[in-house]
């Protein structure tokens, strides 16, 4: 039922990306030649792919962190991933670095300096809370190097700014599309693998380590994997806010907490939130994080009421 | 079978075991008894390896546990430890399923497919029928079988049991301790328990090792070791113990703390 009900909503998303927006093309007429036709295939199918695909791997690095740490706030946000990706890739910008493999490398690089960051910081320190905390703290601070670079930004970088402060597809081409695409074909089949100890996390680290996992190592192989996928969506379309926050939850909504789902919804919320970042204030192009992150905090803040109901303290 | 050898184990500089040594042998029932806080949980974990201790070495099947990957370890030893955090959305059999990592690998792992060892080990604990139920939402009976199935589905020939019998009541209890007695006659396997039912660890287990205060007190079969003077001098209470006329075990009745 409810499988069903996505399954038609996934697909009116997607038609309704190709044919909203100026000019509206019509069913009818999207597989149509002339300048429609240039519109859907050049525009829009580029950006509603890359949506997709880094809504998918928002979702499945969101629900890699979030079980790895055994904790529903763990989002690449606060783990000082995104931060660090967003951060490099707008240094990059603002002082006019020309990077080899720009912006992929650049924000790889970033991520894995916040990662590392958080890593290196959480060494030592006990439990999933520790690591959380040290994380919000590194995020604030790359989001200060973020903020001090934009100050000194030309006005013409302002897009880009805006991209890597708060995610956005605009001007999305198929050279993203392809690069990104290759990217997560390389990483994907890591996070596969990653999969199955992300369940055997769950039973807590003794358990685990009963049940013959590792549970320290094993936590740094789901964080360096996850830090990958986010990079490679940082890197070119910024952090979109809370996909990887919101995709598990809603996959634990259905009762169940699989990467498949997280997957599905993470990409689904992408391609929606576009869709409405586009049209909704028309002809005004919101940035497509800006509504994830409303969005996010709203049911952010509904779960931990919910939770707190459940459970009285 | 397990070697421990002069094992000692500090939290800060509180000595919670002082040159242990405790010897079991293949198929053998061992139960470890004692106060609070005398040391035999910390024990247990140390030859799950779950716990590096300070001195000394555990040898499992001759192989010093230092010199085996955690896998290795848990394809040789399952432990069923006192508690566990709540797992989240995650049903009876996912969670049995956990205990095939050891075997199976994270490949291995990533389908979807029951395997003989995890059905033997649901039935055996009689969990089969909570098999998709979450298992966040059993009482604490169900929730305590559903963990021992989780280490029997690890199929390992040494099984350390710290408080199995906790959250049952009497009649699972019961099943439980004759499920380890069967699984020790029939696979040969080698068990270790914490009971804090003395009279329960003289019935089942083969041979008693009691601590206090960190340092093996007395060990040796039930009925040779299991006496009042036992009762007063690990345990601090004056009590009888008599032979059952069913089992010919001794059984024991507390009277009052000893001063």
């Amino acid at each position: 039922m409810i499988r069903g009900f996505l399954a038609v909503l996934a697909v009116l998303l997607i038609i309704g990306s190709l044919m909203l927006g100026t000019p509206f093309v019509g069913v009818n007429r999207l597989f149509a030649g002339g300048i429609e036709h240039i519109v859907v295939v050049e525009l829009r199918a580029p950006r509603l792919l890359l949506g997709l695909l880094a809504g998918g791997a928002l979702g499945v690095a969101g629900l890699m962190l979030q079980e790895s740490l055994r904790n529903p706030l763990a989002v690449p946000e606060l783990l000082g991933v995104s931060g660090g990706a967003a951060a490099a890739v707008t240094v990059c910008v603002v002082f006019g670095l020309t990077v080899p493999g720009a912006p992929l490398l650049p924000a790889v690089a970033g991520a894995a300096v916040g990662a590392g960051l958080t890593l290196l910081a959480v060494r030592g320190a006990v439990g999933p809370e520790a690591t959380l905390l040290i994380g919000a703290a590194v995020s604030a601070a790359l989001q200060a190097v973020l903020l001090a670079a934009s100050a000194l930004a030309d006005s013409r970088d302002q897009g880009v700014l805006v991209r890597y402060l708060l995610g956005s597809l605009t001007g999305t081409d198929w050279a993203d599309v392809l690069v990104v695409g290759i990217a997560l074909a390389v990483v994907t089949p890591l996070a596969v693998l990653c999969l199955p100890s992300l369940k055997v996390l769950r039973l807590g680290d003794e358990a685990a380590a009963s049940a013959g996992l590792n549970a320290g190592r094993a936590r740094v192989v789901v964080l360096t994997v996850s830090c990958l996928l986010i990079a490679v969506v940082v890197g070119f379309c910024g952090p979109i806010a809370w996909i990887g926050f919101l995709a598990p939850q809603l996959a634990r909504a259905l009762g169940t907490a699989s990467a498949f789902w997280s997957m599905v919804f993470g990409a689904l919320l992408v391609v929606a939130a576009d869709l409405a970042a586009r049209t909704v204030l028309y002809p005004i192009e919101l940035p497509v994080g800006g509504l994830t992150a409303v969005i996010g905090v709203a049911v952010g803040i509904l779960v931990l009421s919910r939770r707190r109901r459940r459970v009285p303290a | 079978m397990i070697e421990a050898e002069d094992i000692t184990v500090r939290f800060g500089s509180r000595t919670v075991l002082d040159e242990v040594s405790v010897t079991v042998e293949r198929g053998e029932w061992l139960a470890l008894v004692g106060r609070n806080g005398c040391g035999k949980s910390t024990l247990l974990r140390v030859l799950a390896g779950l716990l590096p201790p300070a001195d000394g070495v555990v040898r499992i099947q001759g192989d010093p546990l230092k010199s085996l990957s955690r896998r290795e370890i848990a394809r040789r030893v399952a432990i069923l430890s006192q508690s566990m955090p709540p797992v989240g959305a995650m049903t009876v059999s996912q969670l049995v399923r956990q205990g095939r990592y050891a075997v199976r690998g994270p490949l291995g792992m990533l389908g979807n497919g029951q395997d003989a060892a995890e059905r033997t080990a649901m039935a055996d604990t009689a969990v089969l029928d909570l098999a998709d139920a979450q298992v966040d939402h059993l009482s604490g009976g169900e929730r305590q079988r559903a963990r021992l199935a989780l280490a029997l589905a690890q199929d390992a020939p040494v099984l350390l049991l710290d408080e199995p019998t906790t959250y049952l009541d009497v009649r699972h209890q019961l099943e439980v301790l004759e499920l380890v007695r069967r699984l020790q006659r029939e696979r040969g396997l080698t068990v270790v328990t914490v009971l804090h039912d003395l009279s329960q660890a003289a019935r089942y287990a083969d041979r008693i090792v009691a601590l206090r205060d960190g340092v093996v007190h007395t060990q040796g079969p039930a009925d040779e070791v299991v006496d009042a003077g036992l009762l007063h001098a690990v345990f601090g209470v004056k009590g009888r113990v008599w032979l059952d006329d069913l089992t010919g075990k001794p059984m024991c009745s507390y009277d009052a703390a000893s001063s």
